[in-house]
């Protein structure tokens, strides 16, 4: 399928309307048109575009939000009328027959600004030439006729952005490209032709069945063998899916070996030990030297504050000496019992104690220089704490605690040392372990486990599935024999046909499995050398592109190693080897279907719609791809933004292109560095970034550029 | 850290300045608390040693403003802006001098 020209009004980035018109490079065998865009001004809207004219959807999605973001912002601001419409109109080549389709998309504004879809409905240009006329595709037929022109599991490989599809196709191996695949090797068509000869096969049995009737022991025998192909026939699918998962079992433990084996040379094991073992000696010195300090600290406080008083001692000492001199340490007579002297008025050795003699006098001054009992105790207590040379006494309490603090001291001045020493082991061995990829390489490393685990199982599931289908397929011989035994005994004509039909569905039915088991087989060589022709050449690792013979999905092989790092540019050759190679392969396996007499849709040379393929390329293989890409299909529209129009591809793609357009992007952004959009193609400068002036928002116009 | 500052005042010569006001506070904390964790002794030395006179074992209050009065003035020399006491300043400093002094104690800060 060509694509003559593509349409858009007020679609998307799209305002008014713009067309891309390849009229003039049909004649060529393979065109490459050059769609030069700066960023943001629309070359997904292409894909989308062509995606909702294709099947009424964007994204996969259909509901009336996504549908009514698709009309144009500047049309919708622009419009007068409440109602805004926007369309994507084809005109496409298939088998040399011309079909023109253009899908719609209407909405209507709210006065609060919202969008509300009206409808989206498909058009095709019927008629002769001058009295052509769009009718509604009421039917279906033309949708459906889209459909058959590009399956829907296809349409990503053939229109597309270029590192979405390499990281679908060769990272994540997209479930989705397995049912392209089905769709190109119409498995489904095989599929459908052994269950529709399994139901006659069915229907074949209960005849027999009824018509041996009288001979109960033969009716027994075919509802046996019935039972049995049945059995042995869900055993086969069985075991091909159970094979399948198998082999995707295999390219998984493959492709991380080849991921381990990769970063293992990143990892330096033994510093990495070292490491480990430095950083637990280092949490160990830490918290030892946050204990330590910690004790340090109640140390300090259990001296409250003693040593600080040291110089007081002596005085205090020394005026304690002098009281204990005056023999008052203890006291022989406590101030109290003074007291109680003088109250009585009499002294002890009997004279009286008159208020103003002299012998009061003395007594009362007696009585000042007494103390308490109490105080007593306290100073005698205290003179002996100060009492020099004491066991007991406050300096050798202060000596044991200088003692204590110095040896948490010395711990502490020991422990920052060990630590100064192994932060700097530590910051050293850093410096040599990449901790990144020691973390990858334990992740693999786990990752590989689970799936070798995970084929294992698998492996153990397909060789009971092979018993099963081993005994299942001796039943079923040994039921066809007792069968053929009570048959050679009913010598019936009518019973003999149909039994003998009965039997020709059945080797039919294996026919067609071991058929479509082969094709596939089949396709795996020649699916190979295509991409390999494509890929080996300009590989400048000496890698080679290999299909997987079960998933028939390509991937990479080094020194004979699945290899696991496609980096620079490697992928996206791959991945655009993988397609080109498989529109070639289909267009000829059509080719020899139909040669064979097996009916299925002819495809001819397919358009490639490509957007910003040269994504991380380095400039060996951006160079690589332009080089290999314009000669192998029948229509490239290849979109590229500035950044990609690097003067590595603008010197080998100048010679090529055939045709040249240019997104002219109309941004209400003033602030914009034009120079990083504009392009210059043979000589000549295009610049393709203009103010829209209404400052509200950005639009495109396709514009057909000189060349 | 009554005790703790009170000393470490006497010991770098800081001369209790301000009234008292611990004694006529809402809640003085009784001498008997002292007496009971064994730190009376300390107070009296520093009181004795302050006054020059074993007279002042006879007044109780006479000790507590004492001894309030240096601890005032030691708590203001550990807050002081720009000598922030942090424990580990003060443990560093006691270390210092364990190491560089015949006097196992900081001579000043």
């Amino acid at each position: 399928m060509i694509i003559r020209t593509l349409e858009f009004h007020n679609f998307l980035r799209f305002f008014e309307t713009s067309t891309l018109d390849f009229t003039s490079t049909l004649v060529v065998d393979s065109a490459l048109a050059l769609i030069l865009a700066p960023n943001d001004s629309g070359k997904t809207s292409v894909v989308r575009g062509l995606e909702f004219l294709f099947y009424g959807t964007v994204d996969g999605k259909s509901g009336d939000t996504t549908l009514g973001a698709l009309v144009n912002d500047e049309a919708v601001r622009a419009s007068k009328s409440l109602s805004v419409r926007g369309h994507v109109q084809a005109t496409l080549i298939s088998k040399g027959t011309e079909l023109t389709v253009r899908r719609s998309v209407a909405i209507e504004r709210a006065p609060n600004g919202e969008r509300r879809l009206l409808r989206t409905i498909l058009h095709s240009l019927e008629g002769r030439e001058g009295r052509q006329e769009w009718k509604s595709d009421d039917s279906d037929v033309i949708a459906f006729k889209l459909e058959r022109l590009m399956p829907r599991s296809l349409f990503h490989y053939f229109f597309f952005q270029g590192e979405g599809l390499a990281d679908a196709l060769i990272d994540k191996q997209d479930p989705q490209i397995r049912e392209g695949l089905t769709d190109l090797l119409h498995e489904s068509d095989w599929q459908e032709a052994i269950e529709d000869l399994q139901a006659l096969l069915g229907k074949l049995n209960s005849e027999c069945r009824v018509a041996s009737g009288k001979n109960q022991e033969l009716e027994r025998a075919v509802e046996r063998l019935g039972l049995a192909e049945e059995r042995e026939s869900k055993l086969k699918r069985d075991l091909e899916r159970g094979q399948g998962s198998l082999q995707n079992a295999r390219n998984e433990v493959d492709r991380l070996t080849a991921l381990v084996a990769e970063s293992v040379g990143k990892v330096d094991n033994e510093a990495a030990k070292r490491l480990g073992e430095v950083r637990q000696r280092l949490d160990q010195h830490r918290q030892r030297l946050a204990g330590t300090r910690h004790g340090l600290f109640a140390s300090i406080g259990y001296t409250r504050g003693l040593p600080f008083l040291a110089r007081a001692f002596e005085p205090v000492r020394l005026i304690l000496e002098d009281l204990r001199k005056q023999n008052l340490l203890p006291a022989d007579v406590s101030e109290g019992f003074i007291g109680r002297i003088l109250k009585g008025g009499k002294c002890i050795c009997g004279c009286e104690l008159i208020e103003g003699s002299h012998h009061r006098q003395s007594v009362e001054r007696f009585r000042v220089s007494s103390l308490s009992a109490e105080s007593n105790t306290d100073l005698f207590q205290l003179y002996n704490l100060l009492e020099q040379g004491s066991a007991r006494g406050f300096e050798s309490e202060i000596e044991q605690s200088i003692d204590a603090l110095g040896e948490s001291s010395e711990l502490i001045e020991s422990e920052t040392r060990a630590i100064a020493k192994l932060e700097e082991e530590l910051r050293a061995l850093q410096a040599r372990v990449d901790e990144t990829a020691q973390q990858r390489f334990h992740e693999l490393l786990r990752e590989q486990r689970k799936a070798a685990d995970q084929q294992a199982d698998q492996t153990a599931r397909v060789q009971e599935m092979r018993m099963q289908l081993g005994a299942a397929t001796s039943f079923k011989d040994k039921a066809k024999k007792e069968m053929s035994q009570l048959r050679s005994k009913t010598p019936q004509r009518a019973i003999e046909s149909l039994f003998e039909m009965r039997d020709l569905a059945g080797e039919l039915i294996e026919v067609l499995e071991s058929g479509l088991t082969g094709l596939k087989s089949s396709l795996h060589a020649p699916l190979e050398e295509m991409i390999g022709n494509l890929y080996d050449p300009v590989a400048k690792d000496g890698s080679e592109a290999r299909i997987s013979p079960s998933t028939l999905l390509p991937f990479i092989e080094k020194e004979g190693k699945r290899a696991a790092f496609l980096g620079g540019g490697q992928k996206q050759v791959l991945c655009l080897a993988y397609i080109i190679a498989l529109a070639q392969l289909r267009k000829s396996l059509h080719e020899v279907l139909r040669n064979v007499g097996v009916m299925v849709p002819l495809a001819d040379d397919q358009a490639f719609v490509m957007d910003s393929i040269f994504g991380q390329c380095e400039p060996e293989y951006q160079e690589a791809i332009c080089k290999f890409l314009p000669r192998q299909t029948g229509q490239i529209l290849l979109l590229l933004a500035a950044q990609q129009w690097t003067e590595t591809v603008r010197q080998v793609l100048e010679e090529e292109v055939d045709l040249l357009f240019g997104f002219e992007y109309h941004s209400p952004n003033t602030r914009y560095d034009e120079s990083k959009h504009q392009f210059t193609v043979g000589g000549e400068v295009h610049k393709l970034l203009k103010s829209s002036g209404n400052g509200e928002t950005a639009y495109t116009v396709i514009k057909k550029l000189p060349f | 850290m009554i005790t703790f500052l009170a000393s470490y005042a006497y010991r770098i010569d800081e001369t209790p300045s301000g009234k008292p006001a611990s004694l006529k506070g809402v809640n003085p904390i009784d001498l008997g608390v002292f007496r009971g964790r064994g730190l009376y002794a300390i107070l009296l030395t520093l009181a004795i040693a302050a006054r020059g006179d074993w007279l002042v074992a006879k007044e109780p209050e006479e000790i507590a403003a004492s001894v309030e009065a240096y601890a005032a003035s030691g708590a203001r020399l550990v807050c002081s802006p720009g000598l922030l006491m942090t424990a580990d300043v003060l443990c560093e400093r006691l270390l210092a001098s364990l190491k560089t002094a015949s006097c196992p104690l900081p001579i000043a800060i």
